[in-house]
């Protein structure tokens, strides 16, 4: 049982491996070849550039989804944009909810204290150790 | 933010971040900076003895007499100005050295390996590629059998005795609990951490008291404040808490 559980947690631990080492080759072509396409007024920017690598490396699926439809030409249908835009609003939305109940929740649910006891003696042997400090 | 009768607004994209608003971050990057090192070092005062072993591990060979109490304990003799020692076992990793230990408890031993120690505290790394080694007896220590020391009832944190003696720092509190549960999953002994001391030690051995190295029996409470009855033993330098599981229960309301 314990192996087993071994090895599944080695397989997802080989997965993110190989999905964050993806995502950062993916996250050095796209910032060197394909942001300028994707993203007109990025261009002769370079400073914001390594700011991003953390959430291109998540979502380098997404990115090079987009950079590939950017380059078939089919990147510039703004009905494509705004549903991303639609969508990401609805999620902002969800988290503007979320976050606060989570925040609040880890508050009261929280062990808050301090709580700190002396150790106490129950027999008489260690009444007698308790006795002799 | 003004400058020469011209708004400055900073945008990512745009290369040369405006004078003013230059200015500006600087003096506030430094200020953050400075507080910031400040409070760190203030509140680094106030964080307990991480133990020793983060700041390098020390390599020693011990001999002795190897004990399961339940866990793999050595015990060493006196001699040479030394008292007698009692030192936890570990190996490398997230491990325990049961199986290595099994077939030699009460034999002497050579141990080799890397010494944590964090107050009564003593923890042996076992080294992988040593291991556990049996030597030659000496027929002048005879251990001294453990003390008790009554039954208590102690309020502390239930740690993975590899981790809180040093190993990470610091070791201890919710954030450890998974790595502390793996720790102890993987047979490294657990450590009770107590508030209040009994007989000079906040430091105890926990076993059960019935088969004694069921683990699996505390990963509900590692990692937050409990108190818990048992009985508490004294082996040489360190303590070993018998608690009864059904007493265990969350500190405070």
């Amino acid at each position: 049982m314990m192996r087993c559980g071994v090895v599944v947690s080695q397989a997802i631990v080989s997965f993110l491996y190989a999905y964050g080492v993806a995502g950062l080759v993916a996250a050095l072509l796209f910032l060197l070849l394909g942001i300028d396409r994707v993203e007109p007024s990025a261009r002769g920017a370079y400073a914001f550039r390594p700011l991003i690598v953390p959430g291109l490396v998540m979502l380098w699926p997404l990115v090079l989804w987009r950079w590939w439809q950017i380059v078939q030409g089919r990147g510039a249908d703004m009905s494509v944009r705004r549903s991303f835009l639609v969508r990401h609003a609805a999620a902002w939305k969800a988290l503007a909810v979320v976050l606060p109940i989570m925040l609040f929740a880890a508050l009261a649910l929280r062990q808050s204290g301090p709580y700190e006891l002396p150790a106490v003696p129950i027999d008489q042997r260690a009444m007698s150790v308790e006795s002799g400090r | 933010m003004a400058g020469d009768g011209k708004d400055v607004f900073f945008i990512g994209y745009i290369n040369a971040v405006p004078q003013p608003l230059g200015r500006f971050l600087a003096v506030i990057g430094l200020i953050v900076v400075v507080v910031m090192a400040g409070l760190g070092l203030l509140l680094s005062q106030r964080t307990a003895d991480p133990g020793w072993a983060v700041t390098g591990y020390q390599h020693i060979e011990l001999r002795g007499i190897l004990e399961a109490r339940p866990y793999p304990v050595l015990r060493v003799p006196d001699g040479e100005g030394r008292k007698p020692r009692a030192y936890l076992l570990a190996g490398e990793g997230k491990y325990g050295v049961q199986s290595q230990a099994d077939g030699l408890y009460g034999r002497w031993v050579t141990v080799a390996g890397y010494l944590l120690k964090r107050g009564t505290l003593d923890m042996l790394l076992v080294d992988d590629k040593e291991g556990i080694v049996v030597a030659s007896a000496s027929d002048v220590l005879h251990p001294a059998p453990p003390q008790s020391l009554g039954r208590w009832r102690l309020t502390g944190e239930i740690c993975d005795g590899k981790c809180y003696s040093g190993a990470m720092s610091p070791g201890n509190g919710l954030a450890h609990k998974a790595c502390a549960n793996l720790c102890l999953v993987g047979g490294v002994p657990p450590v009770f951490v107590s508030t209040g001391a009994v007989s000079g030690s906040e430091y105890f051995l926990l076993t059960d008291n019935k088969d004694g190295v069921n683990a699996r029996r505390f990963a509900d409470f590692v990692g937050q404040l409990v108190s818990v009855e048992g009985e508490i033993e004294r082996v040489d330098n360190f303590y070993i808490f018998k608690s009864d599981p059904e007493t265990m229960r969350a500190a405070g309301p």
